[in-house]
């Protein structure tokens, strides 16, 4: 485990998930960098829930405000401008992990699947681990996935369509070993 | 908007578990009392949703309602063999519309020495439908 600094424990990379009250929920990836004067870094979203995974990627400013971490996020893209503002702490919890929690407000320009809710994130262990968590969760289902056929009552492969290719060696096999035994096609 | 009723929602923790967590209030003035049950989804889900959850942990919780009835904060303790763990939970209540009536969500602490409960702390979101 990545050793963390008690006394500035906020810069490094934060994993962990938002809950929205509107139902949606997101898995979170934090890199910070500053101190509590002034926090800088980026932030990797990614939105669950609907018909295909929403990606939100943008730069992170944050700093300490009456003790309270202030955190904003901003998409800064057209065509999903979302600015997200957290409020919350950042404290061990009683096994030494430090936590990052939170409410979160969304400030939208144009309808936002994000209404609001709650953040948690904590300190990875290993930065590269923790960003294949996060594409991995969202990957499509591989191809020639085994399924289970009804009727057979047994896991099957779904069957392959062959190509030209293949098709062509197998019927200049055939003609060669029609020719072998000296037959002929009539 | 009121604090009354059962609410059902999600857990997140900072131990990276999640879980589902179901609460029924009751005020009297400014005190709040009720229970609470919380469900861990099993390694081996992925039949009927909740014939795959197992209950956890259950019992009374009490608390304050929050200046302004804008929210909650909740407390309840948990035996866990000669150990004793606190959590304490702060939650803003707010509309939920169109998903649902209203949204109870904040986090939640816990405080245990050398406690082998399995939540460290984290957020939470319950909604109430009708």
């Amino acid at each position: 485990m990545h050793q963390v600094d008690s006394r500035n424990p906020l810069p490094g990379s934060w994993t962990g998930r938002l809950l929205d009250i509107g139902g949606l929920e997101a898995e979170l990836v934090l890199s910070l960098r500053g101190d509590a004067a002034g926090l800088n870094g980026v932030f990797d979203v990614m939105i669950t829930g609907q018909h295909r995974p929403v990606r939100l990627r943008g730069l992170v400013q944050g700093q300490i405000v009456k003790r309270r971490l202030v955190l904003k996020l901003d998409s800064g893209q057209k065509d999903s401008p979302v600015d997200v503002q957290f409020e919350g702490s950042a404290h061990q919890t009683h096994r030494g992990r430090w936590t990052l929690c939170g409410r979160y407000a969304v400030s939208v320009r144009r309808p936002s699947p994000l209404l609001g809710g709650v953040l948690c994130a904590w300190k990875a262990t290993a930065p590269d681990k923790d960003q294949g968590v996060l594409l991995r969760s969202v990957s499509p289902a591989s191809v020639g996935t085994p399924h289970l056929d009804p009727t057979r009552g047994r896991a099957t492969s779904p069957r392959k369509k062959s190509t030209t290719k293949q098709r062509k060696r197998k019927k200049s096999s055939t003609r060669r070993g029609r020719r072998k035994s000296g037959r002929r096609s009539q | 908007m009121s604090v009354d009723g059962r609410w059902e929602g999600k857990l997140v923790d900072s131990s990276g578990v999640s879980a589902r967590i179901a609460l029924s209030l009751r005020t009297a003035r400014r005190r709040v009392t009720g229970d609470y049950s919380v469900y861990f989804l099993s390694e081996h889900s992925g039949g009927c949703a909740d014939a795959d959850l197992g209950l956890a942990q259950s019992g009374p919780v009490s608390g304050n309602l929050n200046e302004g009835s804008k929210g909650v904060s909740i407390a309840y303790s948990i035996q866990i063999g000669e150990s004793l763990a606190r959590v304490e939970v702060d939650l803003a209540l707010r509309d939920a519309m169109p998903h649902a009536k209203q949204a109870l969500f904040g986090c939640y602490s816990v405080s245990a020495k050398d406690s082998p409960l399995t939540l460290e702390g984290g957020g939470v979101v319950l909604w109430q439908y009708a």
